[in-house]
């Protein structure tokens, strides 16, 4: 029996024409745990929304077809009624809660519900004991770095017992570990033959394993494909990726290798455990000998940035200490590192926004701290995680022209140059709207756009990519590696390892206020101990990588064979 | 830091919060028709006693935190002085052309101490009151609906990260300047994009408290009950023999 039935469901907002959601039919059964895909802008979010009823019940909304959860209309319940049916875990950690400790967040929702002290006390205990936060019981939540609020918000609907679970990309703005950590919480609950779980992810291999079936929304309307995830990777891989729908990396990869004519596989290999042991039963094996194919390019162009024994303390708290490094010009690199490692304070040290305590900045050659602030911020790039921040104008052209005109610069000298950027960074139709109205894509790459400017040899980027979808994320990382190979240095923060494997040239890992390794990509990956111990994760391409490399050799060596 | 004061086992952080409100708005009261220098004088000093005999407070902490309090009293004290409604008879000493009378001292001292008093009772009350206990107190003893008592603690959340967020505005509103400060004049500028956020967050959160079953009626249960107890009956003997104390020994002292 189905626990959720969809007949043709579209949802309208408001005053847009487009339905946000576009005439989706599909059923779900008791106990299912199911993936839905679907390109940005597809209604997913929205979706999640309809089946707990707070579409249309608090955000207005036209919901049209026959949606019904359990044999009843979301929309007639009560916020009450709701949760017990429906829980709802979502994007951003931030915003998920109303009160200050841990403790009294899990006790708000128990209390909506009206429970009995006893049964209060016995459910929060379970629930603090299933997600590992015991200990944190009652810690203030703004304390708790991003993967354990997610697990506090976690811990919330675990105490609310619904029946169905919604995960709307939990896992989105948070470090490797975190999310490695959050999922397997959540695949111990889909093994649970009664509560149904429905993944809205972006990050598709770490769950797959758990997935019953998986369900693709299409762009136009309707679903696209529907099945368990071998059959729809296998049969509809072609039409997914044609709608802008990610593949797992192993089944992308996978398929790519096939194609290639490099190998074989007798069933598509889902995750890396798969993978390996088809590769193992075709005799392709990782050697040591397949590590050492990529030799680092070592960059001699001089130094355009060192630091010397660089400190840096705020309020009687040393930040940084005894910081050492060197980035030649032209290079791309990462600072990698845990949450509050100091990696944001370095990078406002390196752009002259904080001096630093001890120790000598140069900038090509010259003492950093000699210079004049407004010198150093000519040549000195600085993205902030959040776009909104930096918009200081009314309209997108006067976004970019902003920095020429506080610098008196006649405007034939410059009218050119915003033009290419409008062009650029694909704003061209924007340019009289206000950067407050534009999409989160667009506003991001205007962000990076505004602060580019002629005399500047250094750009750097505050985690680019928080919060941002997939495709967005892509196009800004095309600009970024277009101003690197027009030979601009760039310093990025990141927790995505998979940019690091990408795009980087060096990495600087920042741990506890110093930089313990400074150098190549390569052998930073290999290195599992280092990455154990800053809680970092090599990405899974790199591994794919490895293999590729292995089954080229295994084909060379078939090859002088025969 | 002081999460860490209004959580101590100490007994006017025992005391409930809507009481202690009231008593903060008692002394206030009662201090406005006060003219004379003794009572104030008094008051402060009894209840700087009582926040940190009682409330364990530390008093260098306390200090720092009353040190605008005590600039803010002085002014007063100066601005009689320097500019009094009448010039008093009692010339004590000169500054410079200045004559300074005793009388006008006095006003300015009393008006001072009034401001200190005032201000000593709000610290007592916010270093020792933890917020969602303020809260719930407020629901369950004054009746507030919840939707707004909650709607207060979500609120209440945001305010360091608004704090944050004004920081990094600002600086990248500097590095864009090319490190010019901005003029008061275009502050505007920073609020828009904080406002801009804080309506995206409130939404965000409005959506997830209804989605854990929150309907902000008062139908719902407690797993906290604050109620009147022994403490409380204590707090009322304890303010009211203050009452007393300050406004009676001063009468003593002149009549001796």
């Amino acid at each position: 029996m189905s626990i959720i039935e969809a007949t043709d469901v579209s949802i309208t907002f408001g005053l847009q024409k487009r339905p946000s959601l576009r005439h989706v039919t599909f059923f779900i059964t008791k106990g299912e745990t199911v993936l839905l895909l679907g390109p940005s802008g597809c209604g997913k979010s929205t979706l999640a929304h309809a089946l707990q009823g707070l579409i249309p019940r608090s955000v207005e909304a036209d919901v049209t077809g026959t949606l019904s959860v359990k044999g009843e209309h979301p929309a007639t319940w009560t916020p009450r009624e709701a949760i017990q049916h429906v829980g709802i875990l979502f994007q951003d950690p931030e915003t998920q809660f109303c009160m200050l400790t841990v403790e009294d967040e899990i006790l708000f929702g128990l209390e909506n519900l009206g429970l009995s002290r006893e049964e209060m006390e016995e459910r929060l205990e379970r629930s603090l004991a299933y997600t590992g936060l015991v200990d944190r019981r009652h810690e203030a939540l703004n304390k708790l770095s991003g993967g354990l609020k997610q697990k506090a918000a976690i811990a919330c609907l675990l105490a609310l017992d619904p029946d169905i679970f919604v995960l709307d990309e939990p896992t989105a703005n948070l470090d490797p570990k975190s999310s490695d950590d959050i999922l397997r919480l959540f695949a111990d609950i889909a093994r649970d033959p009664s509560k149904t779980v429905i993944f809205i992810e972006h990050q598709l291999d770490p769950v797959l394993p758990v997935i019953d079936r998986v369900i693709a929304l299409s762009e136009k309307e309707g679903i696209l494909a529907e099945g368990s995830p071998r059959e729809i990777f296998t049969n509809d891989a072609v039409s997914l990726q044609q709608e802008g729908i990610w593949l797992p990396q192993v089944c992308m990869k996978a398929l790519e290798l096939e194609k290639a004519g490099k190998i074989t596989w007798p069933t598509l290999p889902l995750s890396l455990k798969e993978w390996q042991a088809a590769c193992e039963k075709q005799a392709i094996v990782l050697s040591p000998s397949t590590e050492t194919e990529t030799v680092p390019s070592v960059r001699t162009d001089a130094p355009i940035m060192e630091a010397e024994s660089v400190c840096f303390s705020y309020k009687n708290q040393t930040v940084l200490e005894d910081v050492y490094f060197s980035i030649a010009s032209g290079e791309f690199t990462v600072l990698v590192g845990a949450n509050g490692a100091g990696k944001s304070t370095l990078a406002k040290v390196i752009a002259g926004i904080h001096s630093p305590t001890h120790g000598v900045l140069r900038r090509n050659g010259e003492d950093q701290q000699r210079m004049s602030r407004a010198e150093l911020f000519q040549r000195t790039g600085y993205v902030f995680q959040q776009p909104e921040h930096q918009f200081v104008t009314d309209t997108v052209e006067e976004e970019l022209s902003y920095g020429w005109k506080i610098t008196d610069t006649p405007a034939a000298e410059w009218q050119q140059d915003v033009e290419n950027k409008l062009d650029e960074f694909r704003l061209q139709e924007k340019r009289m709207e206000n950067p407050f109205s534009l999409s989160q894509g667009q506003k991001r790459r205007l962000s990076v756009a505004s602060m580019l400017s002629p005399q500047q040899d250094v750009l750097i980027l505050d985690e680019p990519t928080f919060g941002q979808d997939e495709a967005s994320t892509v196009a800004l990382m095309k600009q970024v590696k277009q101003l690197h190979d027009e030979g601009q240095t760039i310093v990025m923060i990141t927790h995505d390892m998979e940019l690091v494997a990408r795009y980087a040239e060096k990495v600087l890992l920042v741990e506890e206020g110093t930089i313990t390794y400074e150098g190549p990509i390569a052998p930073f990956f290999n290195d599992r101990d280092r990455l154990e111990k800053a809680a970092l994760k090599a990405p899974l391409s790199w591994e794919l990588e490895r293999w590729e490399r292995a089954m080229n050799k295994k084909n060379a060596s078939t090859l002088t064979c025969t | 830091m002081i999460e860490e004061y209004q959580q101590q086992p100490r007994f006017l952080q025992q005391v409930n919060p809507s009481l202690k409100l009231v008593a903060v708005l008692i002394m206030i009261a009662v201090m406005i028709p006060v003219f004379d220098l003794w009572t104030p004088l008094f008051l402060f000093v009894l209840t700087i006693a009582s926040i940190i005999g009682l409330g364990g407070i530390s008093p260098r902490f306390l200090l720092l935190l009353l040190l605008p309090f005590l600039l803010f009293a002085f002014s007063f004290l100066w601005m009689q002085v320097v500019f009094p409604d009448e010039q008093g008879a009692t010339v004590l000493f000169e500054i410079g052309p200045l004559p300074v009378a005793l009388e006008n001292v006095i006003i300015g001292a009393s008006l001072g101490l009034r401001a200190l008093v005032f201000a000593s009772w709000s610290l007592l009350f916010v270093l020792t009151t933890e917020p969602t206990k303020f809260m719930l107190s407020l629901i369950q003893q004054c009746k507030l609906p919840p939707r707004f008592g909650y709607g207060m603690m979500a609120a209440y959340r945001f305010l360091p990260a608004f704090r944050d967020e004004l920081a990094q505005v600002r600086t990248a509103h500097m590095i864009r300047g090319f490190g010019k400060e901005r003029k008061w004049k275009q502050w505007k500028r920073y609020f828009i994009p904080l406002m801009a956020s804080a309506i995206r967050k409130a939404e965000r959160t409005a959506v997830a408290m209804e989605s854990k079953g929150f309907d902000g009626s008062r139908d719902r249960s407690y797993y906290r009950r604050l109620t009147w107890n022994k403490r409380d009956m204590q707090f009322l003997i304890f303010v009211t023999a203050l009452l007393v104390i300050t406004f009676l020994l001063p009468d003593l002292m002149i009549r001796k």
